[in-house]
């Protein structure tokens, strides 16, 4: 079994983001890369609305790993397995580790953590002094390939992205291509938590390829989507309308963001 | 047993590092924060169950801007549903289907939690309530963002803002139990039958005409 | 024309058309009184719920025993979704999105008037959520939204089997087409009240449309390609969701001048079916699985999201071979089942050197 080497993930990152120089006036935190804001079109847009808008903040540049939620345990026990109150974990919560406290070597120690529900990681973000992506942020960083930040219109692009998502297994950390901000494995990799998953809708009669929120909504009208062929993002976004916030499975993982002082 | 689990949200997010380099917060701990106002706590009548959505320690304010957490809610059982006062559709059915429900039961709370802390101010729930004739069983918190989506995540109540004054929401009614687990979740706008089966068994009818 | 003349004149042609309407509306209705031609939309029937059982299910080519019982009852059905890499060709291997296990999904069959209590359960290993929309279902969705599952959960709803007749049911989560491309349908039976005419056999058939990025007979484990289901370019079109599902050793085999009854639905997502016996005439066909009978029929249209019965006496002792008449779709892509007639020979009825 290969074992890796963790301390070389918590070296800090040197990462020189595309465009973002003065960032490194202050060092950025260990395994972060900086995202300078800007918008873009999502899957799906409010009626009027375009453009998504997007402020520079920080992403982890890879998925938190098996070693580092098992690090995070040593320190924050009431998230080891059995301690935990069902409200903020279903029954499957790192079903897969070894132990409360050891994720064993069956899996390797850099591969994505997975079966964690939403409160476990924004838990880990928050020690961190981070927090969990927003759905925007995390799609605007999904749409650079290895030399644009938005490749959805290029060549190929939609479909890579889609046979990477397909792939079994949660393949490790540093999987995947590393996109022009210097980050990896946004597909590819696993699922990923978000922090507001609640605003997407339950509209899984999206075979029409637009929504209808009908008696879901107060202020109703039904919205248009983006690119319709875009397959890995209603993927996503079907994850993210069918889970609640104690859901763990063994495809779901999270990295965290932060703030931009 | 389980203990009871002090995440406060409210606190973790309140001391986010904003990731200037500093080494990882590790005292920001799920509950290390808590752990102290604990102590001070009057000493709980029972733990909470591991399904209580009392465990949240969420500070609100209600409408005469008195701080409140979920766990005052304690000791009967609660329909508690998230709205806000500028909605012109859905919430006042919401609101509605309650209130049918008021005269019909008799030791049984209820509960709005606004989803707009921008504009619904302590002050701005006092008029809502005034103006809808809500009695002194009735319980209208606000909180910041963050509080919200907690207790949102934990409701499986789904929102979004999509403009200046108006958000999109799910219009689930939640029973809680007197220990505030939740025992039913009314779906839909009307379907009050599944509630009423529910708190029949938490309380048993009593007709208060 | 003044204002008031013209307000005159548009209530005089409104009223007008009033009358016509209602004209026309009774002499519809006085005709369907004579019960020559009742298309009337009847009134729901919701006969009352006597006891519950388990739903017998089976996989394709294999179709649950008819249904005996006289009454309404719960029949609790439980599927499985599960995602799992199964042989698309001999050789050639594909990772299917399945109901239960298999593709087609497994075969549901219920009584008119039976109230359905739903379970779709997400094996663990599950790597995208699903749900299901049956068309048997007469409600939100046919059930997708109350269906929503992720890995290691479940979700449970209600229906009552209001029409006789027979049913697709889908996943209908987003993107759909890929969850139906990648064999994610079945069909349900809903039995009229006095059941089927009996037969000697039946069987479950199901055709659907497959998108490898390899082309067809390309060997290994084959990704989905996105652009060839966009184009409606299938590599793979099959009855029962392998190349020789229903052939060779994997036909089944019925006796010279027994009945057979074949359940015939289409997945799609993308292909309707020109669905045709070679060597049978069908002596019934339901047409579109609905209450209508045609008979004699010789090549029955089946659409993506459809159905239909046909039945048949197997005079002859032949292979019957069945395909989708389209028929490049026989010759390179794998629209072939089989059905073997053994047995006398029938020289009255055919006569041919070799058989």
């Amino acid at each position: 079994m290969r074992r890796a080497p963790l301390f070389l993930l918590l070296v800090p990152a040197l990462a020189v983001s595309a465009g973002a120089g003065s960032a490194l006036q202050r060092p950025l935190p260990e395994g972060m890369v900086r995202i300078e804001g800007g918008s873009y079109r999502p899957l799906y847009v409010q009626p009027g609305e375009t453009q998504v808008q997007v402020e520079s903040f920080l992403l982890d540049a890879r998925p938190v790993t098996r070693g580092e939620y098992e690090q995070f345990l040593v320190r924050h026990s009431r998230w080891q397995r059995g301690a935990v109150p069902g409200l903020f974990a279903d029954d499957g919560y790192l079903r897969d580790w070894e132990s409360p406290t050891s994720a064993g070597e069956t899996v390797p120690k850099d591969a994505p953590v997975t079966h964690v529900s939403w409160f476990a990681a924004r838990s880990y973000c928050a020690a961190r002094g981070g927090r969990l992506p927003t759905t925007a942020e995390w799609e605007y960083v999904a749409l650079a390939d290895e030399r644009r930040r938005d490749a959805s219109e290029a060549d190929g692009f939609l479909k890579r992205v889609l046979e990477l998502t397909l792939q079994r297994g949660a393949t490790r950390a540093g999987a995947g291509f590393r996109n022009v901000w210097g980050v990896y494995a946004m597909h590819g990799g696993v699922m990923e938590w978000v922090s507001d998953f609640q605003s997407v809708f339950a509209g899984s009669d999206s075979r029409v390829g637009e929504r209808r929120e009908g008696q879901l909504t107060c202020a109703g009208g039904a919205t248009a989507t983006g690119d319709a062929r875009d397959y890995a993002a209603f993927l996503r976004y079907a994850w993210r309308a069918t889970v609640d916030a104690r859901t763990t499975t063994g495809s779901l993982g999270f990295r965290c963001a932060g703030d931009l002082q | 047993m389980m203990k009871r689990l002090t995440v406060s949200v409210t606190v973790l997010m309140a001391v986010l590092a904003g990731c200037t380099g500093a080494p990882p917060a590790a005292d920001v701990v799920a509950g290390d924060t808590h752990a102290h106002h604990d102590m001070h706590a009057p000493a709980p009548v029972e733990p909470l169950a591991g399904m209580s959505v009392y465990q949240l320690d969420d500070v609100w304010l209600d409408r005469h801007g008195a701080e409140r957490v979920l766990a005052d809610l304690r000791g009967r059982p609660q329909l508690i549903a998230m709205v806000y006062t500028n909605c012109g559709s859905a919430c006042p059915r919401i609101v509605a289907d309650m209130k049918r429900l008021e005269g019909e039961f008799s030791d049984v709370g209820f509960v709005l939690v606004s989803i707009d802390p921008e504009r619904d101010t302590p002050e701005q729930l006092d008029s809502f309530a005034t103006a809808t004739r809500l009695s002194d069983r009735w319980t209208v918190l606000a909180g910041p963002d963050e509080s919200i989506a907690t207790l949102a995540a934990v409701l499986g109540v789904r929102y979004r803002q999509v403009s200046a004054t108006d958000f999109m929401h799910s219009n689930v009614i939640t029973v809680l139990d007197a220990g505030g687990s939740i025992v039913h979740r009314q779906e839909a706008l009307g379907e009050v039958d599944g509630t009423i089966a529910a708190l029949q068994r938490l309380a048993g009818p009593v007709v208060v005409r | 024309m003044g204002a008031r003349q013209k307000k005159t004149l548009v209530g005089t042609v409104l009223g007008l058309i009033v009358v016509v309407t209602v004209l026309v509306v009774g002499t519809g209705w006085n005709s369907n009184a004579t019960g020559l031609l009742d298309d009337r939309i009847p009134e729901a029937k919701l006969p009352a719920i006597r006891g519950e059982e388990v739903a017998v299910m089976t996989a394709a080519p294999q179709v649950p025993a008819p249904i005996t019982r006289k009454h309404a009852t719960l029949v609790k059905v439980d599927l499985e979704v599960i995602e799992k890499v199964m042989e698309i060709a001999p050789g050639v291997e594909y990772e299917f999105w399945t109901f239960g296990g298999t593709v087609p999904g497994s075969f549901i069959r219920v009584r008119e008037g039976d109230m359905v209590e739903f379970r779709l359960i997400g094996h663990h290993d599950m790597k995208v959520p699903h749900n299901i929309d049956l068309h048997a279902v007469t409600g939100q969705g046919g059930g997708a939204e109350a269906t929503m599952v992720v890995a290691g959960t479940d979700a449970t709803f209600r229906f009552r089997a209001m029409k006789p007749g027979l049913y697709v049911y889908h996943c209908a989560m987003a993107p759909v087409p890929m969850h139906i491309a990648n064999g994610m349908y079945g069909l349900i039976l809903v039995e009229p009240e006095g059941g089927l005419p009996a037969v000697d056999h039946e069987f479950y058939v199901m055709q659907g449309d497959f998108y490898t990025k390899g082309r067809h007979g390309e060997g290994g484990l084959q990704p989905f390609d996105f652009d060839k289901l966009y184009d409606e370019r299938p590599e793979y079109v099959l009855f029962n969701g392998a190349v020789g599902a229903m052939t060779g050793n994997n036909a089944p085999v019925v006796q010279a001048g027994e009945t057979v009854r074949l359940f015939v639905g289409n997945g799609g997502p993308n292909l309707s079916s020109s669905f045709h016996a070679i060597g049978e005439i069908f002596d019934v066909v339901r047409v579109e699985g609905g209450d209508l009978i045609n008979r004699n029929v010789q090549t029955t249209n089946v659409p993506a999201g459809g159905s239909t019965i046909v039945e048949f006496r197997a005079d002859v002792p032949s292979s019957i071979l069945l395909v989708d008449h389209a028929i490049n779709r026989v010759f390179n892509k794998g629209a072939l089942a089989e059905i073997k007639v053994v047995g006398e020979k029938q020289p009255l009825i055919m006569d041919a050197p070799n058989h």
